[in-house]
């Protein structure tokens, strides 16, 4: 009988290589972007921090409750690179530590959030803006480094190839066929030379906590959201993968129960 | 001490829903679905996701990250499932026990029912009261036995 092998990831290491993969892209716009907006972004991560550790599980060793809350370490990272150009950073730092409260500590915190709580936050912000806010310009260094830390993500297994692979696709086909204008998302390199785009494939289409476990149904979240992205881009830009993700974390566990792999199917694989 | 050892030594960690656990089923269960339902108390539900058929192999145990003792959950999971079916057995019998009993209860009331009917009319006959004075007579006579 095969002995099995445990992962070589854990979760904490999953999350700790979540946020290594973004460093690159957080010093790149760091420099582009200003000293303030690093300090911001640190401050954000420390607030959703404390928040997540303040409304954790009692009877967790303080150790576990830091290593299980780097996921929100991510999401705040993720608000501040997405964030639309000349946002307030007071108000990015505390919608992103309200967002932790709201999408995760009250669904129960860790592993239990139905809503990506970065998405949540800059929902709130794009809402709170009132007008379209434009998206913030990118350097080719940024999306060279985006690149890179999604390829390192997906050699090593830390990510499923099937909902980036397919969100991507979505967006590029709906941008071919709209021709999307008003986010720059006319043909294939645009959209795949958006850092927006791979980091909403990736870091938050790809978290599998709010998005799908079926391997079909992962598919069909990708195309849906990709698609839901550049559709809800032309209406509202700068906020439409926020809201085009929260709509799609919301109909994640149908899309897992309508599309579950039958048994014999899954025994055969 | 081995590496895996280190790693079985760390404490659980909430799913994270990875998913991992899902082609490491040999039996194409989806554990991660079954953990959740588990540890929300709906062992019904789990049993409906082919709980039962767990073989215990361990194997979503080694893929899970978060260091989840899914195997054990299953197996505490299957032995509740079988208690309460034992249980369920247990009450079914018994309810069958009390209906039968009250069936009896109820048969014997109208056979008690019937038999004093049978009496009184017995005992309202020509025959039971000639038959009583008869009785009452022998025993006035001189000699006769009480």
């Amino acid at each position: 009988m095969m002995t099995p092998t445990r992962g070589v990831y854990d979760t904490p290491s999953r999350m700790a290589w979540s946020l290594a993969t973004l460093a690159p892209v957080v010093l790149l716009e760091a420099f582009a972007r200003g000293s303030a907006w690093l300090v911001f972004l640190l401050l954000a991560n420390l607030l959703a921090m404390v928040v997540a550790v303040l409304t954790n599980r009692p009877g967790r060793p303080i150790a576990s409750w830091v290593f299980a809350n780097l996921d929100v370490a991510v999401a705040a990272t993720l608000v501040f690179l997405l964030l639309y150009a000349g946002a307030n950073l007071w108000l990015a730092s505390a919608a992103t530590a309200l967002s932790v409260f709201l999408a995760r500590s009250l669904f129960g915190g860790p592993g239990q959030n139905l809503f990506h709580p970065g998405m949540l936050a800059l929902a709130l912000l794009g809402l709170h803006a009132a007008i379209s806010p434009a998206p913030a310009p990118w350097s080719e260094w940024t999306v060279i480094a985006c690149w890179l830390g999604c390829g390192v993500l997906l050699a090593r297994g830390l990510v499923s190839w099937r909902a980036p692979v397919a969100f991507l696709a979505g967006a590029i086909a709906t941008a071919v066929v709209f021709d999307n204008a008003s986010t720059g998302a006319g043909d294939i390199a645009a959209v795949l030379g958006n850092p927006a785009m791979v980091i909403g494939a990736f870091f938050v289409a790809g978290d599998p906590t709010t998005g799908c476990i079926q391997p079909r149904a992962r598919l069909a979240y990708g195309v849906c959201a990709g698609t839901l992205v550049v559709l809800v881009s032309g209406w509202q830009p700068g906020i439409g993968l926020p809201l085009a993700m929260l709509l799609m974390n919301f109909l994640a566990p149908w899309l897992d129960r309508v599309l579950a792999t039958p048994r014999r199917e899954a025994i055969a694989r | 001490m081995p590496a895996s050892g280190k790693a079985e030594a760390r404490s659980e960690l909430p799913c994270i829903r990875c998913g991992d656990c899902l082609p490491a089923c040999p039996v194409g269960l989806d554990p991660q679905q079954m953990h959740v339902h588990l540890r929300a108390g709906q062992d019904d539900v789990a049993a409906s996701l082919g709980l039962e058929d767990c073989t215990a192999c361990a194997a979503c145990d080694a893929a899970c990250p978060s260091h989840i003792a899914l195997a054990s959950q299953f197996r505490i999971g299957r032995e509740s499932l079988a208690a309460r079916a034992l249980l369920m057995q247990q009450a079914t019998a018994a309810r069958e026990r009390f209906e039968q009993r009250g069936q009896r209860l109820a048969r014997d009331v109208e056979d008690r029912k019937q038999r004093d009917l049978e009496l009184a009319r017995q005992a309202s006959s020509g025959d039971a009261v000639a038959a009583a004075l008869e009785r009452a007579k022998a025993r006035r006579r001189p000699g006769a036995s009480e």
